[in-house]
C-alpha cells in the first residue's frame, strides 16, 4: 500500500536548513499495523505528514495505493486523501465550535454524501464507539479521553483504508491510553491498515512491526517477537 | 454543507462576544453610511424623471467667451421660444420660465408677497407632468390673464372654496383669474413654483423684452423622439446669430452686439438640472458636488469597516489556521475553505445589516434635520432599494471577506497543524498595513475638514470691503420704489438712522454684466464684460466703502446723476492702470467722467475673484433700499425704521433683511460640505479605534506569555506598557507619512476654485497627526495597562 525510494525532506529558514527524512525507505502492506518510535525530533511527525500526503517529499519517490504521488498538486492529493486516509492526533483536533456529532460528520460532508447517508453513517459509529448520549456536546464539554474517542470515530466514520495516528494516545493517562489503542487493534482486525506514531514501547507492542527513526532515517525495522537489535 | 458553513461563524460569534461585537458594530457603521449615501443618491437622481416627456425635456444653455473667459449661461433671450417650434424641426414644445420676483397677491382682505410667480407659456403644463386637480393643462393658461395656483396656495386665499374662477390682484395693478390649481409640487423636481401665469401677460404689462441679446429668461424645450439635442443645440446657435445680425443691420449702433453671435448653445437634459445645474455666470449650485463628497465619505468609512474585519479575523488568525488546517486534513480543498470564509463573511455582514438598516431609521430624523431632507428608508417601495442594500451588503461581504479567504485557504495543513500559525508567515505585515490604511485615511478626512472649516472661516471674516452687520435691505416690491425719496426724507430725521441709500441690483447679487461699455483708448477689438449696477447717491458712506481716489457720489454736484461713475481698483486697471481719474466712460444710454475709484470689493461669491465694476446714479432704478442703522443700537433702530415705513407705504408689509445674513447664504454649500465631512470624520475615526482596540486586545491576548516572561525577569508595568503601545504608533506615524501628501494634494485642487483662499500651513497637518496619535494611544492603553498588570504566574500557568 505504501512503499517509499530514498524519501527526503528538507526545512529551509533563513539561517539554517534541517533535513528532517534522510532517504527514508519502507514499505507499509495492506492490512499491517506499524508502529514508527524514536527520539524528540527525529522526524517521525514529518514522515507522517508526507506519507498522509499533508506535505510533499522534497525528493524521492512516493508510492501509495501504486500511484506515484510525491508530486501531486494540492488539488490531487487532497482528493486520494479524504477518500483513503483517516488521521488521528496527539491534541485531537476537534473542532470547538461543532458539537460531537458534527466533528464526525465533517469528513463525509467533504466526500459529498448525501445527509441520511452522514446521518445514519454516523450514528452507527457513535454506537460503535459508545458516544451516542455525547453526541450534542461540544469538544471542551468531554474529558480528554472521550475527545480523543471522537476524534478517532471522525478518522474511521469514512472508512478508509489507511489509519495515520500521530501519537494517540500522547495526552491521555494510562487507562484512557489503553482504550485508545483497544480500539485500534479492533480497526487492525477489522482489516484497517493503520500507521502510527509512538514514544511508548507498550503501545508499539501492538503493531505487528516497528519502525525505528533517528535523525530521520530509518535505523531498524522490527518484527514483532523478533529479538531486539 | 451549507448549514455546516453557517454554524460556526453563529456560535463563535456567541462564544467571543466582544469581538463579535466590534466587528459587527464596524461593518453596521460603515454601512448605514453607505445606506444614507445611496438614499441620498436615490433622492437626486429621481430629480425630474417623473415627467412623462422626461427623457426629451431640455433647457436650452449657452457657452459665451468674453474677454478670454469662458461664462455658462442657463438663460436664454426671450424672442427665442416661439421661434425655436416655428423654425427648427424636431423641436416638439417651448416655453419660457420667468422669474418676476415677488408679487403682492390680493384676493379681497388677504394679501401676501409671493415669490414663488413664474411667466411661462402656455405650453409649459403640458410639457411638464405637473398634474392639475382642477382645470385643464392644455387650456388653463390659455388666456393672458389667466393664473394657475398650487393647492397650498388656493387654501392660503381661498380656504375650502372652489379656487376656479376666483380673481386676484396682483400689485395692486392688474387682475387675473384662476384657472387652474395644480397639486403642490414634489420634493424630487428642480423647479420650484406656486403659481404661474403667462407670458402673454408680461408683453401685456410691458414686462416682456425683444431683444435678442439679452439674456434673460430660461427656455424650455420638448425634441421629438430620436431628435439629437446636440443638432438642435447647433441650430439654435445658427438661429440667434441670424436674429441678432438682422437686429444690427436694422440698428448699426448696436454693432457691439455681433459679439452675441459666436454664442454655442446648447441643451441640458431636464432630469440633469438638480445635479449638474449652472447658476448664471459659470458658478455651478448642482449638487454634485456635495454628492461626491457625500459618497467619498461612505466608501472610506465603509472601507475602514471592512478593514477592520480584515484585521479583527484575521487576528485570530491561530485557532483558524488550525480549523483550516483541519478540514483540509479531513478532506476539504482550497474552494470549499473559501466558500466557508465567504459564507462566513457574509452571515457576519448581513447581521451588520441589521443593525444598519435599525442604525439609519434612528438617525434619519436628525439626518433630515440637518441637512433640509426629507429622506425616507421604505424596504418596499421598490426593488432600487432592496438592489441597492443587496449591493452594499454583497460588496461588503466581498471586501471583508477577501483577505482571511485568500490566506486561509493557502495555508499547509501539515505545517499549520503542527506548529500553529508562525509568526512570520506574513500575517502581521498585512494586518499592519491594514492599520496603517485606516489611519491614513482617517487623517486624510480630519485634515480635509479642517481645511474646508479654515477656508469657510477665512471667506466668513475676509474683510469684504463694507461693513454689513448694521446695514439693512428692504426690497422695493411692487410700486414702492415710488415712494423711496418720502421714505429717505422721513428716515433721516430719525437720529438712528446713519444713512438711506438705494441700488438697482443688491450689493450682494449684483450679476448684471455688459460688454457694451467703451472709453477713451479702449482698444475696439477688446472684449470686456463689466458688472453695473445703478445707486442712489450715500451708497459708498452706507456700505463703507473705502475710496482710492477721488471722491464719492454727491447731491452737491447735479451733473453725478446724470454723468458720472465711479469705478473700483479692477475696473482702474482694466482701463489702464494710473489716470482713469476723470476718464470719459461711454454706455449706450449715458457717458460721463468717472469721478473716483473705489477700494475692491466683493459683490458676488466671494469664492469668486472680484470683477471690474462701473456704478452710476440712477433713482430710477432703485429696488432696494439699504438703510444703515446705528450699530449700538440696532433693536430700537430697526423699530424705527418699521414705524416710518408703515406710515410712508401703505399697504406694503415691512420685509426687511440683514446685509450680512446674506453673506452667510453665500457659504451655505461650503459648509454643508464641511458638516457632512465632519460627522464622516468623526465615524471614520470611531471605526478605526475599534478596530485598533480589538487588535491591541489581541495583540496582548498573544504576547501573554512574552509579556508574563518578561515581567517574571523583572520588567516594570511601564515597560510592558511601552513594549505594546509602541508598535502601534510606529503605525500610526507611518499613516501620517502616507496621509499628508495625499491630503496636500487633494486640499490644494479643492482650494484652486477660490479665488481667495487660505495657505495649508503646516500646523493643520501636525495637529491632524498628533489627534490620530492621542487617539490611537487612548485606545490602545487600555489593553496595554490590562495586560502590563496582569499575574504573570497566571500567564504562565497555561503554557
Amino acid at each position: 500500500m505504501i512503499r517509499t525510494v530514498n524519501l527526503r525532506k528538507l526545512y529551509t529558514t533563513e539561517e539554517v536548513e534541517t533535513t528532517a527524512l534522510n532517504n527514508v525507505n519502507m514499505e507499509v502492506k495492506e492490512g499491517e499495523f506499524v508502529a514508527i518510535m524514536g527520539p524528540s525530533g527525529c522526524g517521525k511527525s514529518t514522515l507522517l505528514n508526507v506519507l498522509g500526503m499533508l506535505d510533499n517529499p522534497s525528493a524521492g519517490e512516493y508510492h501509495f495505493l501504486d500511484r506515484e504521488v510525491s508530486k501531486y498538486r494540492e488539488r490531487d492529493r487532497a482528493n486520494l486523501r479524504k477518500e483513503n486516509i483517516g488521521f488521528v492526533f496527539q491534541s485531537f483536533n476537534l473542532i470547538d465550535e461543532l458539537t460531537v456529532a458534527e466533528n464526525i460528520e465533517l469528513p463525509l460532508l467533504y466526500l459529498g454524501r448525501s445527509s441520511t447517508q452522514r446521518k445514519l453513517r454516523v450514528h452507527e459509529i457513535m454506537e460503535q464507539m459508545n458516544i451516542v448520549p455525547r453526541k450534542n456536546h461540544f469538544p471542551q464539554q468531554l474529558s480528554g479521553g472521550q475527545q480523543q474517542r471522537v476524534a478517532v470515530a471522525r478518522a474511521v466514520v469514512a472508512k478508509p483504508k489507511l489509519i495515520l495516528a500521530d501519537e494517540p494516545t500522547g495526552n491521555l493517562d494510562s487507562s484512557h491510553g489503553e482504550e485508545v489503542m483497544k480500539m485500534l487493534t479492533d480497526l487492525h482486525e477489522a482489516g484497517t491498515t493503520i500507521v502510527m506514531v509512538t514514544h511508548s514501547p507498550d503501545y508499539a507492542d501492538n503493531a505487528q512491526r516497528v519502525v525505528h527513526l533517528f535523525d530521520g532515517r530509518v535505523v531498524t525495522e522490527n518484527l514483532k517477537g523478533a529479538p531486539q537489535a | 454543507m451549507l448549514k455546516n458553513y453557517i454554524k460556526i461563524p453563529f456560535r463563535s460569534m456567541i462564544r467571543n462576544k466582544g469581538y463579535s461585537t466590534i466587528n459587527i458594530a464596524g461593518l453596521a457603521v460603515g454601512m448605514a453610511v453607505c445606506i444614507l449615501v445611496l438614499l441620498w443618491m436615490q433622492e437626486e437622481l429621481s430629480y425630474d424623471r417623473f415627467h412623462a416627456n422626461a427623457s426629451c425635456l431640455y433647457r436650452v444653455e449657452q457657452d459665451q467667451i468674453v474677454d478670454g473667459r469662458a461664462f455658462h449661461v442657463n438663460l436664454s433671450p426671450q424672442p427665442m421660444a416661439p421661434r425655436l417650434t416655428e423654425e427648427i424641426p424636431g423641436v416638439a414644445a417651448a416655453s419660457r420660465f420667468l422669474e418676476i420676483g415677488e408679487q403682492l397677491i390680493r384676493y379681497q382682505d388677504i394679501a401676501f408677497y409671493e415669490r414663488g410667480a413664474r411667466i411661462v407659456d402656455s405650453s409649459f403644463l403640458a410639457m411638464l407632468s405637473f398634474p392639475l386637480v382642477r382645470g385643464d393643462a392644455g387650456s388653463a393658461l390659455r388666456d393672458p390673464y389667466s393664473l394657475v395656483v398650487t393647492e397650498s396656495i388656493a387654501r392660503k386665499y381661498f380656504g375650502d372654496e372652489d379656487a376656479l374662477g376666483k380673481v386676484v390682484s396682483v400689485n395692486g395693478e392688474n387682475e387675473l383669474t384662476v384657472t387652474g390649481v395644480l397639486k403642490d409640487l414634489p420634493d424630487n423636481t428642480w423647479f420650484s413654483f406656486d403659481m404661474l401665469s403667462t407670458y402673454a401677460y408680461a408683453e401685456a404689462v410691458g414686462a416682456a423684452d425683444t431683444s435678442w441679446t439679452a439674456n434673460s429668461v430660461m427656455t424650455l424645450i420638448q425634441l421629438g423622439d430620436e431628435v439629437s439635442p446636440r443638432v438642435v443645440g447647433e441650430k439654435v446657435s445658427e438661429l440667434v446669430a441670424r436674429y441678432t445680425l438682422a437686429a444690427v443691420q436694422a440698428d448699426p449702433s448696436r454693432s457691439a452686439d455681433l459679439s452675441v453671435a459666436t454664442n454655442q448653445f446648447s441643451l441640458m437634459p431636464v432630469t440633469d438640472l438638480e445635479l449638474y445645474a449652472h447658476f448664471g455666470f459659470g458658478t455651478s449650485a448642482g449638487q454634485i458636488g456635495t454628492l461626491y463628497s457625500l459618497m467619498i465619505v461612505g466608501v472610506l468609512v465603509l472601507l475602514i469597516g471592512c478593514m477592520n474585519f480584515m484585521n479583527l479575523y484575521t487576528a485570530r488568525s491561530i485557532k483558524r489556521a488550525r480549523e483550516m488546517g483541519l478540514r483540509k486534513v479531513l478532506g476539504a480543498n482550497r474552494a470549499m475553505i473559501v466558500r466557508q470564509f465567504f459564507a462566513e463573511t457574509i452571515i457576519f455582514t448581513f447581521i451588520g445589516m441589521v443593525v444598519a438598516l435599525i442604525l439609519v431609521e434612528l438617525v434619519l430624523p436628525a439626518f433630515n434635520g440637518l441637512f433640509r431632507k426629507s429622506l425616507s428608508l421604505d424596504l418596499f417601495s421598490g426593488v432600487d432599494v432592496i438592489l441597492g442594500l443587496a449591493a452594499v451588503g454583497l460588496l461588503t461581504g466581498l471586501i471583508a471577506g477577501s483577505y482571511p479567504a485568500i490566506l486561509f485557504s493557502s495555508s499547509r495543513p501539515g505545517s499549520v497543524l503542527r506548529a500553529g500559525w508562525s509568526r512570520n508567515d506574513g500575517v502581521p505585515a498585512v494586518r499592519r498595513i491594514l492599520v496603517v490604511i485606516q489611519f491614513a485615511l482617517s487623517i486624510l478626512l480630519i485634515i480635509g475638514t479642517t481645511v474646508i472649516y479654515q477656508q469657510t472661516m477665512y471667506m466668513k471674516t475676509k474683510d469684504v470691503g463694507y461693513s454689513s452687520g448694521d446695514v439693512l435691505i428692504i426690497p422695493a416690491r411692487g410700486n414702492t420704489s415710488q415712494y423711496y425719496t418720502s421714505l429717505k426724507t422721513e428716515l433721516l430725521r430719525d437720529p438712528r438712522v446713519l444713512g438711506v441709500t438705494g441700488s438697482w441690483q443688491r450689493p450682494t447679487d449684483n450679476s448684471a454684466n455688459t460688454a457694451t461699455i467703451t472709453w477713451d483708448g479702449k482698444d475696439p477689438e477688446q472684449v470686456v464684460l463689466v458688472g453695473v449696477n445703478a445707486v442712489d447717491v450715500g451708497f459708498v458712506e452706507a456700505l463703507g466703502i473705502e475710496m482710492v481716489e477721488g471722491r464719492a457720489f454727491s447731491a452737491d454736484f447735479a451733473t453725478d446723476s446724470s454723468s458720472a461713475f465711479l469705478i473700483n481698483e479692477k475696473m482702474a486697471d482694466v482701463m489702464g492702470g494710473e489716470g482713469s481719474l476723470g476718464m470719459t466712460i461711454r454706455f449706450p444710454r449715458r457717458e460721463g467722467q468717472v469721478i473716483g475709484v473705489m477700494k475692491d470689493f466683493h459683490r458676488k461669491r466671494i469664492q469668486n475673484e472680484i470683477d471690474p465694476l462701473v456704478l452710476t446714479v440712477s433713482r430710477g432704478l432703485i429696488n432696494n433700499i439699504i438703510v444703515k442703522l446705528d450699530p449700538t443700537d440696532i433693536r430700537s433702530s430697526l423699530d424705527a425704521v418699521e414705524e416710518v415705513w408703515e406710515t410712508v407705504v401703505p399697504g406694503f408689509p415691512f420685509e426687511y433683511s440683514f446685509l450680512d445674513r446674506d453673506f452667510e447664504y453665500m457659504f451655505r454649500s461650503e459648509e454643508r460640505a464641511a458638516s457632512f465631512l465632519s460627522y464622516g470624520t468623526i465615524l471614520a475615526i470611531l471605526t478605526a479605534c475599534l478596530g485598533l482596540f480589538g487588535l491591541a486586545a489581541f495583540s496582548a491576548e498573544q504576547r501573554t506569555k512574552e509579556i508574563g516572561i518578561r515581567k517574571v525577569l523583572g520588567s516594570s508595568v511601564t515597560g510592558i506598557f511601552r513594549l505594546l503601545t509602541r508598535e502601534f504608533l510606529v503605525l500610526v506615524a507611518m499613516a501620517n507619512a502616507i496621509a499628508w501628501p495625499v491630503a496636500y494634494y487633494v486640499m490644494n485642487r479643492w482650494l484652486q476654485d477660490f479665488a481667495y483662499r487660505i495657505e495649508m500651513g503646516i500646523g493643520t497637518f501636525v495637529l491632524a497627526g498628533l489627534a490620530a496619535m492621542i487617539i490611537a494611544l487612548l485606545t490602545v492603553s487600555f489593553q496595554a495597562v490590562k495586560a502590563a498588570r496582569s499575574n504573570p504566574v497566571e500567564a504562565l500557568k497555561y503554557e
